[in-house]
Protein backbone atom coordinates (compact mmCIF):
# COMPACT_ATOMS: atom_id res chain seq x y z
CA UNK A 1 0.00 0.00 0.00
CA UNK A 2 1.37 3.32 -1.17
CA UNK A 3 1.63 5.72 1.63
CA UNK A 4 3.39 9.19 1.78
CA UNK A 5 5.46 10.90 4.35
CA UNK A 6 2.43 11.21 7.09
CA UNK A 7 1.59 7.71 6.52
CA UNK A 8 -1.68 8.75 4.26
CA UNK A 9 -2.55 6.00 1.81
CA UNK A 10 -3.42 7.35 -1.65
CA UNK A 11 -7.18 6.19 -0.49
CA UNK A 12 -7.02 8.30 2.70
CA UNK A 13 -5.54 11.16 0.59
CA UNK A 14 -8.14 10.62 -1.99
CA UNK A 15 -11.23 10.66 0.18
CA UNK A 16 -9.66 13.77 2.02
CA UNK A 17 -9.76 15.54 -1.63
CA UNK A 18 -13.38 13.99 -2.17
CA UNK A 19 -14.57 15.44 1.10
CA UNK A 20 -12.74 19.13 0.01
CA UNK A 21 -14.20 18.95 -3.14
CA UNK A 22 -17.69 18.77 -1.53
CA UNK A 23 -16.48 21.65 0.98
CA UNK A 24 -16.76 19.74 4.12
CA UNK A 25 -13.27 20.34 5.06
CA UNK A 26 -12.60 23.58 7.57
CA UNK A 27 -10.37 25.79 6.29
CA UNK A 28 -7.65 24.55 8.61
CA UNK A 29 -8.56 21.42 7.21
CA UNK A 30 -8.14 22.78 3.77
CA UNK A 31 -4.57 24.38 4.44
CA UNK A 32 -3.41 20.89 5.93
CA UNK A 33 -4.22 19.00 2.51
CA UNK A 34 -2.76 21.78 0.65
CA UNK A 35 0.62 21.36 2.50
CA UNK A 36 -0.04 17.09 2.43
CA UNK A 37 -0.74 17.75 -1.68
CA UNK A 38 2.40 20.04 -1.93
CA UNK A 39 4.71 17.44 -0.93
CA UNK A 40 2.97 14.03 -1.38
CA UNK A 41 3.88 12.20 -4.81
CA UNK A 42 0.85 10.34 -4.11
CA UNK A 43 -1.54 10.55 -6.88
CA UNK A 44 -5.02 9.46 -8.19
CA UNK A 45 -8.02 11.45 -10.01
CA UNK A 46 -9.42 13.17 -7.15
CA UNK A 47 -5.90 14.17 -6.43
CA UNK A 48 -4.70 15.43 -9.15
CA UNK A 49 -8.21 17.54 -9.67
CA UNK A 50 -7.19 18.90 -6.28
CA UNK A 51 -4.18 20.23 -7.22
CA UNK A 52 -4.83 21.93 -9.68
CA UNK A 53 -7.69 23.34 -7.85
CA UNK A 54 -4.95 24.33 -5.47
CA UNK A 55 -2.83 25.29 -8.32
CA UNK A 56 -0.07 23.35 -6.49
CA UNK A 57 2.37 21.89 -8.28
CA UNK A 58 5.15 19.16 -6.97
CA UNK A 59 7.56 20.61 -9.62
CA UNK A 60 10.05 22.81 -7.36
CA UNK A 61 10.13 19.95 -4.63
CA UNK A 62 10.48 16.91 -7.49
CA UNK A 63 13.50 19.24 -9.19
CA UNK A 64 15.14 19.23 -5.70
CA UNK A 65 15.06 15.61 -5.13
CA UNK A 66 16.21 15.28 -8.94
CA UNK A 67 18.98 17.80 -8.32
CA UNK A 68 20.30 16.60 -5.29
CA UNK A 69 20.33 13.07 -6.95
CA UNK A 70 22.17 14.50 -9.79
CA UNK A 71 24.79 16.36 -7.26
CA UNK A 72 24.77 12.60 -5.64
CA UNK A 73 25.33 11.20 -8.70
CA UNK A 74 28.07 13.70 -9.95
CA UNK A 75 29.56 13.40 -6.61
CA UNK A 76 29.82 9.68 -6.85
CA UNK A 77 31.18 9.85 -10.45
CA UNK A 78 33.74 12.03 -9.29
CA UNK A 79 35.11 10.06 -6.41
CA UNK A 80 35.29 7.22 -8.82
CA UNK A 81 36.90 9.00 -11.87
CA UNK A 82 39.11 10.05 -8.84
CA UNK A 83 39.93 6.91 -7.10
CA UNK A 84 40.48 5.12 -11.22
CA UNK A 85 43.04 8.35 -11.98
CA UNK A 86 45.20 7.97 -8.86
CA UNK A 87 45.19 3.90 -9.93
CA UNK A 88 46.07 4.77 -13.21
CA UNK A 89 48.96 7.08 -12.16
CA UNK A 90 50.22 4.57 -9.91
CA UNK A 91 50.35 1.79 -12.71
CA UNK A 92 51.39 3.85 -15.31
CA UNK A 93 54.28 5.24 -12.77
CA UNK A 94 55.15 1.26 -12.24
CA UNK A 95 55.10 0.39 -15.75
CA UNK A 96 56.39 3.48 -17.23
CA UNK A 97 58.39 2.64 -20.22
CA UNK A 98 61.36 4.65 -19.39
CA UNK A 99 61.48 3.53 -15.79
CA UNK A 100 64.79 2.41 -14.66
CA UNK A 101 65.04 -1.15 -14.67
CA UNK A 102 61.30 -1.86 -15.76
CA UNK A 103 62.66 -4.30 -18.41
CA UNK A 104 64.44 -5.40 -15.96
CA UNK A 105 61.95 -6.27 -13.89
CA UNK A 106 59.65 -8.45 -16.06
CA UNK A 107 62.36 -10.70 -17.95
CA UNK A 108 63.28 -13.86 -16.24
CA UNK A 109 66.74 -12.58 -17.36
CA UNK A 110 67.89 -9.57 -18.65
CA UNK A 111 71.16 -8.86 -20.34
CA UNK A 112 72.68 -4.88 -21.92
CA UNK A 113 75.91 -3.83 -22.59
CA UNK A 114 77.92 -0.72 -23.76
CA UNK A 115 80.87 -0.06 -25.01
CA UNK A 116 82.37 3.49 -26.64
CA UNK A 117 78.88 4.93 -26.21
CA UNK A 118 77.13 2.50 -27.98
CA UNK A 119 74.86 0.01 -26.75
CA UNK A 120 76.17 -4.01 -28.08
CA UNK A 121 73.78 -6.34 -29.95
CA UNK A 122 72.73 -9.43 -28.06
CA UNK A 123 75.70 -11.72 -28.56
CA UNK A 124 78.53 -9.28 -27.92
CA UNK A 125 76.65 -7.60 -24.43
CA UNK A 126 76.44 -11.54 -23.49
CA UNK A 127 80.40 -11.78 -24.27
CA UNK A 128 81.18 -8.59 -22.48
CA UNK A 129 79.21 -9.00 -20.07
CA UNK A 130 80.19 -12.69 -19.01
CA UNK A 131 84.15 -11.24 -18.66
CA UNK A 132 82.75 -8.45 -16.53
CA UNK A 133 81.24 -10.87 -14.37
CA UNK A 134 84.51 -13.08 -14.53
CA UNK A 135 86.67 -10.94 -13.45
CA UNK A 136 84.31 -9.69 -11.04
CA UNK A 137 84.61 -13.20 -9.88
CA UNK A 138 88.25 -13.20 -10.22
CA UNK A 139 87.97 -9.92 -8.07
CA UNK A 140 86.27 -11.28 -5.05
CA UNK A 141 87.98 -14.73 -5.18
CA UNK A 142 91.18 -12.66 -5.03
CA UNK A 143 89.89 -10.49 -2.07
CA UNK A 144 88.93 -13.58 -0.17
CA UNK A 145 92.20 -15.59 -0.37
CA UNK A 146 94.11 -12.06 0.45
CA UNK A 147 91.70 -11.68 3.11
CA UNK A 148 92.13 -15.28 4.60
CA UNK A 149 95.69 -15.32 4.30
CA UNK A 150 96.11 -11.95 6.38
CA UNK A 151 93.92 -13.57 8.77
CA UNK A 152 96.28 -16.50 8.76
CA UNK A 153 99.56 -14.76 8.62
CA UNK A 154 98.24 -12.18 11.76
CA UNK A 155 97.01 -15.74 13.88
CA UNK A 156 100.47 -16.88 13.44
CA UNK A 157 101.90 -13.56 14.46
CA UNK A 158 100.08 -13.35 17.87
CA UNK A 159 100.28 -17.44 18.33
CA UNK A 160 104.36 -17.00 18.15
CA UNK A 161 104.40 -13.70 20.14
CA UNK A 162 102.53 -15.03 22.96
CA UNK A 163 104.75 -18.44 22.80
CA UNK A 164 107.73 -15.82 23.17
CA UNK B 1 34.79 0.75 -4.51
CA UNK B 2 36.47 2.85 -2.13
CA UNK B 3 37.43 -0.72 0.08
CA UNK B 4 38.97 -2.47 -3.04
CA UNK B 5 40.77 1.06 -3.95
CA UNK B 6 41.99 0.95 -0.09
CA UNK B 7 43.11 -2.33 -0.12
CA UNK B 8 45.03 -1.75 -3.61
CA UNK B 9 46.47 1.76 -1.96
CA UNK B 10 47.84 -0.28 0.77
CA UNK B 11 49.18 -3.08 -0.92
CA UNK B 12 51.57 -0.58 -2.78
CA UNK B 13 52.46 0.91 0.50
CA UNK B 14 53.45 -2.41 2.31
CA UNK B 15 55.10 -3.82 -0.82
CA UNK B 16 57.49 -0.94 -0.29
CA UNK B 17 57.73 -1.07 3.19
CA UNK B 18 58.69 -4.82 2.93
CA UNK B 19 60.66 -4.95 0.83
CA UNK B 20 63.36 -1.92 1.11
CA UNK B 21 65.71 -1.16 -2.05
CA UNK B 22 69.39 -0.64 -0.84
CA UNK B 23 70.03 2.52 -2.78
CA UNK B 24 73.16 2.37 -3.40
CA UNK B 25 75.20 5.73 -4.79
CA UNK B 26 77.32 3.45 -6.82
CA UNK B 27 73.88 2.80 -8.85
CA UNK B 28 73.67 5.96 -10.22
CA UNK B 29 76.18 4.92 -12.50
CA UNK B 30 73.78 2.30 -14.32
CA UNK B 31 70.88 4.99 -14.90
CA UNK B 32 71.64 5.67 -18.77
CA UNK B 33 73.55 8.88 -18.09
CA UNK B 34 76.74 7.20 -19.13
CA UNK B 35 75.47 5.19 -22.20
CA UNK B 36 76.77 7.20 -24.57
CA UNK B 37 80.14 8.08 -22.96
CA UNK B 38 82.72 6.78 -24.83
CA UNK B 39 85.48 5.90 -22.12
CA UNK B 40 82.87 4.15 -20.21
CA UNK B 41 81.51 0.35 -20.91
CA UNK B 42 78.74 -0.68 -18.86
CA UNK B 43 77.22 -4.15 -18.09
CA UNK B 44 73.92 -4.92 -17.10
CA UNK B 45 73.07 -8.80 -16.42
CA UNK B 46 69.48 -9.88 -13.91
CA UNK B 47 68.56 -13.70 -13.97
CA UNK B 48 66.05 -14.71 -11.25
CA UNK B 49 68.76 -15.02 -8.66
CA UNK B 50 71.88 -12.86 -10.10
CA UNK B 51 72.21 -9.36 -9.93
CA UNK B 52 75.27 -7.69 -11.35
CA UNK B 53 76.73 -4.18 -13.02
CA UNK B 54 79.73 -3.78 -13.89
CA UNK B 55 81.09 -0.28 -15.23
CA UNK B 56 84.70 0.11 -17.09
CA UNK B 57 85.86 3.96 -16.99
CA UNK B 58 89.12 4.04 -19.26
CA UNK B 59 91.39 7.35 -19.22
CA UNK B 60 89.40 9.58 -17.75
CA UNK B 61 89.95 11.18 -14.47
CA UNK B 62 87.05 13.03 -14.08
CA UNK B 63 84.80 9.84 -14.07
CA UNK B 64 87.17 8.08 -11.97
CA UNK B 65 86.59 10.62 -9.28
CA UNK B 66 83.14 10.65 -9.89
CA UNK B 67 83.38 6.37 -9.56
CA UNK B 68 85.40 7.02 -5.93
CA UNK B 69 83.22 9.88 -4.52
CA UNK B 70 80.30 7.19 -4.72
CA UNK B 71 82.06 4.19 -3.65
CA UNK B 72 83.25 6.10 -0.75
CA UNK B 73 79.21 7.32 0.04
CA UNK B 74 78.61 3.35 0.02
CA UNK B 75 81.03 2.44 2.10
CA UNK B 76 79.29 4.29 5.22
CA UNK B 77 76.73 1.50 4.54
CA UNK B 78 78.66 -1.49 4.42
CA UNK B 79 79.09 -3.90 7.15
CA UNK B 80 83.18 -5.08 5.97
CA UNK B 81 85.56 -3.39 3.64
CA UNK B 82 88.78 -4.91 2.53
CA UNK B 83 91.49 -2.82 0.59
CA UNK B 84 94.88 -4.06 -1.27
CA UNK B 85 97.43 -2.50 -2.91
CA UNK B 86 99.80 -6.00 -5.12
CA UNK B 87 102.40 -4.92 -7.94
CA UNK B 88 100.53 -2.05 -8.48
CA UNK B 89 97.25 -2.96 -8.24
CA UNK B 90 94.71 -1.32 -6.46
CA UNK B 91 91.16 -3.16 -5.32
CA UNK B 92 89.01 -1.64 -2.97
CA UNK B 93 85.40 -3.85 -2.14
CA UNK B 94 82.75 -3.92 0.38
CA UNK B 95 79.85 -5.85 1.61
CA UNK B 96 76.65 -4.35 2.28
CA UNK B 97 73.62 -6.73 3.90
CA UNK B 98 70.13 -5.80 2.48
CA UNK B 99 67.01 -7.96 3.12
CA UNK B 100 69.23 -10.34 4.95
CA UNK B 101 71.41 -11.24 1.50
CA UNK B 102 74.72 -9.47 0.52
CA UNK B 103 75.64 -6.99 -2.43
CA UNK B 104 79.39 -6.61 -2.79
CA UNK B 105 80.32 -3.78 -4.83
CA UNK B 106 84.78 -3.42 -6.15
CA UNK B 107 86.80 -1.16 -7.29
CA UNK B 108 89.70 -1.92 -9.28
CA UNK B 109 91.86 0.98 -10.04
CA UNK B 110 93.59 0.49 -13.46
CA UNK B 111 96.45 2.93 -12.52
CA UNK B 112 96.26 4.80 -16.20
CA UNK B 113 93.12 7.14 -14.81
CA UNK B 114 90.83 3.96 -14.84
CA UNK B 115 89.11 1.31 -13.03
CA UNK B 116 86.40 -1.29 -12.71
CA UNK B 117 83.36 -0.93 -10.45
CA UNK B 118 80.88 -3.83 -10.46
CA UNK B 119 78.11 -4.52 -8.47
CA UNK B 120 77.35 -8.47 -7.73
CA UNK B 121 74.67 -9.72 -5.36
CA UNK B 122 71.36 -11.95 -5.13
CA UNK B 123 68.32 -10.34 -6.66
CA UNK B 124 66.52 -10.53 -3.31
CA UNK B 125 68.99 -8.29 -1.98
CA UNK B 126 68.21 -5.54 -4.33
CA UNK B 127 64.30 -5.56 -3.74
Amino acid sequence: MKTDGLNLTTEELDELCRLYMDCKLSVLEEKELEYILSTTSLTSDAIAEVRALMNIQLLPATNNAVRKKTFWNRMHFARIAASVAVVLAMAVYFLMPGRPGLSENNADMYIAAYSNGKRLNHNDAVEATNLAIAKADSLMHYASLTRNDFMNRASIIISETLNN
Amino acid sequence: MKKILLIIVLSFLSLTAFAKAPNLHVEQLFDGSYNSNESVSTNIYRNQQKYFRGFTVIDNRTLLNKVEQLFEQDLTKAESSFESISQGQRYRSMVIKNNGEEITVGLNYDGHNGCYLFINGSVEAFK
